[in-house]
């Protein structure tokens, strides 16, 4: 297949992410994967995703580490490839143990900066390089603590909150360009970033209970609902929960 | 084997529903539709043969006697439902008062609306349900003036809360039940019979088009392929997808 379209996905841990079942949607459709990995540490475990996604180069990046992402808008310009889709999956919070009234400015800031901020500006970056295709898509993952509270997810709520209003605003300012901004909001996943969450495994139990079909997301079904946002030229500035309608019950049981 | 639908809400080949018929016709669903009654027979049933769609019914969903000869016939020739499609509201309705004060509406012109627009979802699914195989999903069209008054049209937002408060219910109920998905795609306004009811519908597609981040309004291709995605998927249900452009987001 030849593979016109890419896609720049940044969030790809292991096998368990989220953006690793995006990214394999993505390729499955014919697109080209550009991935991230966090460190050398993390570079054996993306690679056991990206390897089946046939990708060859992988990039380090860590959120604001202006020189990692400078190398990467140099690799596309020098081999002249336009990204169409960018996917936004990275989070971090040190003190997410803590409840939200004891954590510091410190951690608080830091979080806001990797799993919000850095939506804009490797946006940013990628418009200033000038390596964004017009009519592309940029897509996040957020989570419904974002909106509620959800016991052990603490500093997050309000970090992911920050994206979704992020997302709005990115979409309401580069619509002019023809981007499009969105988010995807799954139900809990035992992801390498939610095995940090206090009481995660409790908390997917509560979902099962409580989502009217009894059980929780399949991460094929993430990939999918997520490949349909970016590609349909009508969503734009959404927040779109995949959640086996876990959050429209009020469990009494 | 295929696949069943029912769709509830062809008007004409200018309809959201008609365009959701196509894409699940597309994917090689048997779909079966409904006609309000002989005044829109003609435009419905030139629209079914164009698509390929195997029957249709008489449903005027304020009629308790076509409730029940639709849904009888549907279950004699044995017909096991995956997908249901429900996208009538008053405002398609022929002969329906629209472009009036909210105050000035009567009793019976406000339960018209509701029961049209809202709880015909519950009564075809009463009716049906032995018909519902597990694991089916069920879509519902609402629009965003659920939320937001527009002059002229309240009526018509407050049977859509009503769906989706339904769209809800549904969810919980059906899914312990049968494990069957309900959700419902709130669509940007788009050129149909129902929009142009309002008398303004130009004006409407163009102040969307200004405001909206794109600078352009939803196309019926782009409902249609989020519906279809909705329908397939295994974990969403009781959610409302807004499909707009980016209209929802922007303030003033």
């Amino acid at each position: 297949m030849a593979r016109r379209k890419n896609a720049l996905v940044i969030g790809i841990a292991n096998e368990s992410s989220i953006s690793a079942a995006i990214a394999k949607e993505l390729y499955e459709n014919g697109y080209n994967i550009i991935p991230t990995y966090l460190n050398e540490r993390a570079l054996a475990h993306v690679k056991k995703v990206t390897d089946q996604l046939g990708v060859e180069t992988l990039f380090p990046f860590q959120a604001g580490d202006e020189k990692q992402l400078q190398d990467i808008t140099d690799y596309l310009n020098e081999n002249d490839i336009k990204i169409d889709v960018f996917v936004h999956g990275i989070a971090f919070a040190s003190e997410i143990k803590k409840n939200l009234h004891e954590v510091s400015w410190t951690s608080f800031k830091e979080a806001v900066k990797v799993s919000a901020f850095s939506m804009v500006e490797i946006t940013r970056k990628l418009i200033e390089e000038d390596v964004l295709n017009p009519d592309s898509s940029i897509l996040t993952i957020s989570y419904r603590g974002s909106q509620v509270a959800v016991e052990g997810y603490n500093m997050m709520g309000p970090v992911k909150n920050i994206l979704e209003a992020l997302v709005r605003g990115l979409a309401s300012e580069l619509g002019g360009k023809g981007i499009r901004v969105n988010a995807v909001s799954p139900g809990p996943v035992m992801t390498r970033a939610a095995s940090g969450i206090n009481g995660f495994s409790s908390l997917i139990e509560a979902v099962k209970k409580t989502s009217p079909i009894g059980r929780t997301d399949r991460m094929e079904d993430i990939g999918r609902m997520s490949y349909e946002m970016i590609h349909n030229p009508s969503i734009n500035g959404t927040v779109y929960l995949v959640d086996c309608g876990e959050s429209v019950v009020f469990s009494v049981k | 084997m295929s696949k069943n639908a029912l769709i509830i809400g062809i008007r004409n080949e200018k309809s959201l529903s008609y365009e959701i018929a196509k894409e699940l016709i597309k994917k090689n669903y048997s779909v079966y539709a409904t006609y309000q009654d002989e005044s829109t027979l003609k435009s419905v049933k030139e629209a079914a043969d164009e698509l390929g769609i195997k029957a249709i019914y008489q449903y005027d969903a304020r009629k308790d006697s076509d409730l029940e000869s639709f849904t009888d016939a549907l279950k004699k020739s044995g017909v096991k439902l995956d997908v249901l499609v429900h996208g009538i509201a008053y405002s398609s309705t022929p002969g329906a008062k629209l472009n009036q004060l909210l105050m000035n509406i009567s009793g019976d012109e406000f339960t018209d609306a509701i029961r049209i627009g809202a709880f015909s979802l519950l009564e075809v699914i009463g009716k049906l349900y032995e018909n519902i195989n597990e694991n089916a999903s069920i879509l519902a069209l609402t629009s965003r003036w659920s939320r937001v008054a527009v002059p002229g049209f309240n009526v018509i937002g407050a049977a859509k809360a009503s769906l989706e408060s339904i769209v809800r219910g549904l969810a919980e109920d059906l899914g312990r039940l049968k494990q069957i998905k309900v959700n419902a795609l709130s669509s940007g306004p788009v050129s149909t019979t129902a929009l142009s009811s309002l008398g303004n519908s130009l004006s409407i597609l163009e102040a969307v088009r200004t405001r909206s981040p794109l600078k352009r309004n939803v196309s019926k291709e782009d409902v249609a392929s989020l519906a279809m995605a909705l329908i397939e998927n295994n974990s969403i249900s009781g959610t409302i997808y807004q499909i707009d452009t980016g209209l929802e987001i922007m303030g003033v």
